[in-house]
């Protein structure tokens, strides 16, 4: 073993799948704590929501919300097979399936938009009451990680454009994969908490 | 030199750093990023003492103008028209004083500083698991730090609602709150957290992929026990507080109202506000993260202070199984407890009881290792260097904090004892005696490694003796206030005639912590002097077992040339095995008895 | 576990947590994700105690049906999406761990503020005179 810097060391595939599990059990701690940050939120707002269960009419729009959740688990399967093809090696594949992840989270967002601009042409702000303040704040916050995912998306993407992810490299991919399907769940319990119950 | 095929994370050595930019700011060596944690940290100790010492003058001698610096800055910062410490500026003191003292000195110290250096030594690794994020973890804490500090420069000056923020007081406007200055601080709070909770995510998973061959986890030094504890409560329980501060944020900027109640009202003015919030919200989501960060602040110099006894005792530490699992237990039992903080708040009186009985439970674990520190002790070949007795001292005052600390679980007792300077004693004691004690401890000890000098011996004996004097002075008879029943945070007690008798102790233990400052400039200047002008020091001056010890000072950047194979536990002290040598390291063969490289 | 010195093996494609190697398992799982969409949506248009029988429940029966679906939904996310199906017990135990620390602050926030609902404020209106 060489004692000097490996400045042009060859990185093996047992490399790149050792690395990858180091990165796998990293991402999974990360999301751990991203759990127990929503789990703030969502205490908190069960806390609060229960304090009115009977009372509160559904003032947000669930064909909006259904359509969303429904835009998100398409992101998460193709995001799913994304991965399965740079696991394969297969670029061109993989390129599209990121870019269509890409795009529908971009739907997303812009849904989110129209949503809170109905919300607030009709003065309704996170003043307004506390289910609001909820509804802004966990919408908020899920929804910067979406914004998060997709900067993680576009470069991803452009990487994979550039070649540099093959079929033992493409770790990256499969964890940003992680997050994203994260993103999802986190959207899974947040529409029937507030959209639905 | 021929291309190598790297097969593992383990086997693979960063390039080299050669300019200064990437070997001394934005580095990928753990020990670097330590070391700016560490120089980071000390400063930071440095500006978080002065606000207690400008907290201690007011608390003394309330209303006199503060000398020199008062006249100097009238009506700036914390101190009104005449150079005395204004009421606002007392709470924001004192809030800062927590505040900086918690999130950006002990926590940087023990964890990025020590917990970086030494876990990869430790486990026979030559790096962490993720050493980029090791690089944004530092500079994430060093801007949010420096935005800390900001917020004394802003309109109506820094947060004032205590270090745990409790709504309304940090929640409303039209509360006296400075604007601002709470946010900004909510904000650098913020960002250190984020920067824990990655480093927590690296060290969890150096420690569980990246240990040398035979490093097995009864192998391990405590340190790193200690660390990998530690690191599961950076990374479960500090989001929590990353969210409280979210609502907070959110009810300061967005008009919500997650804590406050309808009908607040405040002095005389009722607060337009949404309402349909409790503040008992804030308290619980705070207490959650709050009540693992005091285990963040005291395992790893738990983990320091055994070994080091082992090592100057020249024994293992006395039950090591018993350590570890006495380590987990407060693992488990620590996310249960969070209630004892609030048995006075209106907290559920079952829940109270329930939290109680946990806590009175997590006292078991950490009175298991204080006997095992002293069995450790016990009949053990004492050597008594600065190391050795500033762990000694660890291990007194953290009896000391314990106890108070059992007082306190017991909710009748709490009821009484709490918000009085009996819960400032308990902290102290814990935090700055325990915690602080075993730090100078691992400076001392890890000196001789880190920078490849001793530090001057005699002036650690006296910065020991004037530290321990003086530390003792200061904060034992704060017991004696708080049962007498001294409020704390209380800028002035001459507005309340029973605690007339007790201004003598007031100034008594000012004076005690104005000596206790002064004497710290000996280890500040110890340091820093050795650092540069220290003897050189031999590889293994403390003859001690640990793999970090078997590689030259300095360390390569590398770490281990050869990656170690581990055959040993750490305290492998008076081994038969290693005659006619004393100590074996981890890294030495079966059969091949006696110490030595 | 600790760094295995050495036979350089790059796990098979398609094989341990790197995922099935094949679209069906992510095809069937995208469907019945879709299915359970419609369903949590069909559920919250119904009232879930009176179909079950159970009218006393009121508006738990539907909060707790909801959370089954959700949960459903997000178990066939997290073991087939992310892989669970094939990952390390390690991993597998932070999910679990934080998912128990979930559970326990879940728990005590519900219990400590029913009671501040049901007794606390009661006594503070009675003692301001019944407002």
């Amino acid at each position: 073993m060489s004692d000097e810097s490996q400045h042009h060391a060859i990185l093996s595939p047992a490399f790149h799948a050792d690395r990858r599990n180091l990165r796998a059990m990293g991402m999974w701690l990360f999301l751990g704590s991203e759990i127990m940050f929503f789990t703030a939120f969502f205490g908190a707002y069960i806390v609060v929501r229960s304090a009115a269960v009977g009372s509160v009419a559904m003032p947000l729009d669930k064909v909006l919300g259904a359509l969303n959740t429904v835009v998100l688990i398409t992101s998460s399967l193709t995001m799913a097979l994304g991965v399965m093809h740079s696991k394969r090696g297969e670029r061109k594949e993989t390129g599209r399936y990121l870019a269509a992840t890409f795009l529908l989270a971009c739907v997303f967002l812009v849904v989110k938009a129209v949503e809170y601009t109905h919300h607030f042409e009709d003065g309704v702000f996170p003043s307004h009451d506390v289910f609001h303040g909820f509804y802004f704040l966990l919408t908020g916050f899920h929804g910067v990680h979406v914004i998060g995912g997709m900067i993680a998306l576009g470069i991803l993407w452009n990487r994979n454009r550039r070649g540099d992810f093959d079929e033992h490299y493409n770790d990256p991919i499969e964890m940003t994969g992680l997050y994203w399907h994260f993103v999802d769940l986190v959207w899974i319990f947040l529409f029937p908490a507030l959209y639905l119950l | 030199m021929s291309q190598e095929t790297v097969d593992s994370v383990a086997d693979y050595i960063h390039p080299e750093a050669t300019d200064f930019f990437h070997k001394y700011v934005w580095s990928y060596d753990h020990k670097i990023i330590a070391k700016q944690y560490m120089w980071t940290s000390f400063l930071f100790l440095i500006l978080g003492g002065t606000l207690a010492m400008l907290l201690r003058w007011q608390i003394a001698y309330p209303n006199q103008p503060v000398p020199v610096i008062g006249g100097l800055l009238k009506s700036a910062f914390f101190f009104d028209a005449n150079g005395a410490i204004s009421p606002d500026g007392y709470l924001q003191l004192g809030t800062m004083h927590g505040l900086v003292m918690v999130f950006f000195v002990i926590i940087p110290l023990i964890v990025g500083a020590f917990g970086n250096y030494l876990i990869p030594l430790h486990i026979g690794a030559r790096d962490v698991a993720f050493p980029v994020l090791n690089a944004l973890s530092y500079w994430l804490y060093l801007p949010a730090g420096v935005l800390m500090f900001t917020s004394f420069f802003v309109d109506k000056g820094a947060a004032a609602a205590g270090w745990t923020a409790y709504p309304p007081l940090s929640d409303a406007a039209g509360a006296s709150t400075p604007v601002w200055g709470m946010n900004l601080v909510l904000m650098a709070v913020f960002l250190a957290g984020f920067s824990s909770i990655l480093g927590g995510i690296n060290f969890l998973v150096t420690i569980v992929k990246l240990r040398a061959p035979g490093m097995t986890w009864s192998r391990l030094p405590l340190v790193t026990w200690a660390q990998f504890i530690t690191a599961v409560f950076q990374v479960l329980a500090t989001p929590m507080l990353a969210a409280a501060g979210a609502m907070l944020l959110f009810d300061r900027l967005a008009g919500s109202s997650f804590f406050l109640p309808r009908g607040l009202v405040v002095g005389q003015n009722a607060i337009a506000n949404t309402g349909g919030g409790y503040p008992l919200l804030w308290q619980h989501i705070f207490w959650f993260y709050a009540h693992p960060a005091v285990y963040i602040l005291i395992l790893p110099s738990m983990g320091f202070a055994s070994d080091i006894l082992a090592a100057f005792s020249r024994k293992p530490v006395f039950g090591y199984r018993a350590m570890i699992i006495s380590m987990a237990s407060i693992m488990g039992l620590g996310f249960i407890v969070w209630g004892h903080h609030m048995f006075v708040s209106g907290l559920n009186p079952v829940m109270g009881m329930a939290f109680m009985v946990s806590t009175v439970f997590i006292a078991l674990p950490s009175g298991v290792k204080v006997f095992n520190w002293l069995g450790t002790l016990w009949g053990g070949s004492i050597r008594l260097q600065p190391p050795m007795l500033y762990a000694i001292s660890f291990v007194s005052m953290f009896i000391v904090g314990g106890l108070s600390g059992i007082f306190m679980a017991a909710s009748p007792v709490d009821i009484y004892i709490h918000d009085t300077y009996y819960i400032i004693a308990h902290f102290h004691y814990v935090v700055f005696g325990a915690t602080l004690f075993s730090v100078f401890a691992a400076t001392t000890y890890w000196f001789p490694k880190m920078f490849g000098r001793m530090m001057n011996a005699r002036l650690s004996y006296l910065h020991w003796a004037l530290t321990f004097l003086f530390f003792n002075l200061a904060f034992f008879p704060m017991h004696f206030l708080g049962e007498a029943g001294h409020m704390r945070r209380l800028m002035t007690s001459t507005g309340y005639e029973f605690l007339n008798p007790l201004a003598p102790w007031n100034e008594f233990i000012t004076l005690a912590a104005f000596a206790l400052g002064a004497s710290q400039l000996l280890f500040m200047f110890n340091f820093i002097h050795s650092v540069f002008f220290g003897a050189p020091a031999p590889d293994n001056p403390w003859e001690a077992s640990t793999l970090e010890w078997t590689i030259p000072n300095p360390v390569p950047h590398y770490n281990f040339k050869h990656l170690p194979t581990v055959y040993r536990g750490p305290h492998e002290y008076s081994s038969p095995e290693a005659e006619p040598a004393d100590w074996l390291p981890q890294n030495a063969p079966p059969g091949h008895g006696g110490a030595g490289h | 576990m600790s760094s295995q010195a050495s036979t350089p093996q790059a796990p098979a494609a398609g094989h341990g947590a790197q995922g099935p190697a094949h679209w069906q398992p992510y095809a069937l799982v995208f469907g019945a994700l879709l299915v359970l969409t419609a369903v949590t949506v069909g559920l919250s248009y119904v009232d879930v105690s009176k179909a079950i029988g159970m009218p006393q429940l009121g508006r738990a029966a539907n909060i707790v049906a909801g959370l089954l679906v959700a949960g459903l939904k997000a178990s066939l996310v997290v073991w087939i999406f992310m892989h669970m199906n094939h990952e390390t017990n390690t991993n597998r135990f932070i999910l679990v761990f934080s998912l128990v620390l979930l559970g326990v602050a879940f728990t005590v926030l519900s219990m400590d503020f029913v009671w501040l609902g049901t007794y606390a404020q009661g006594a503070v209106r009675a003692a301001l005179g019944g407002s």
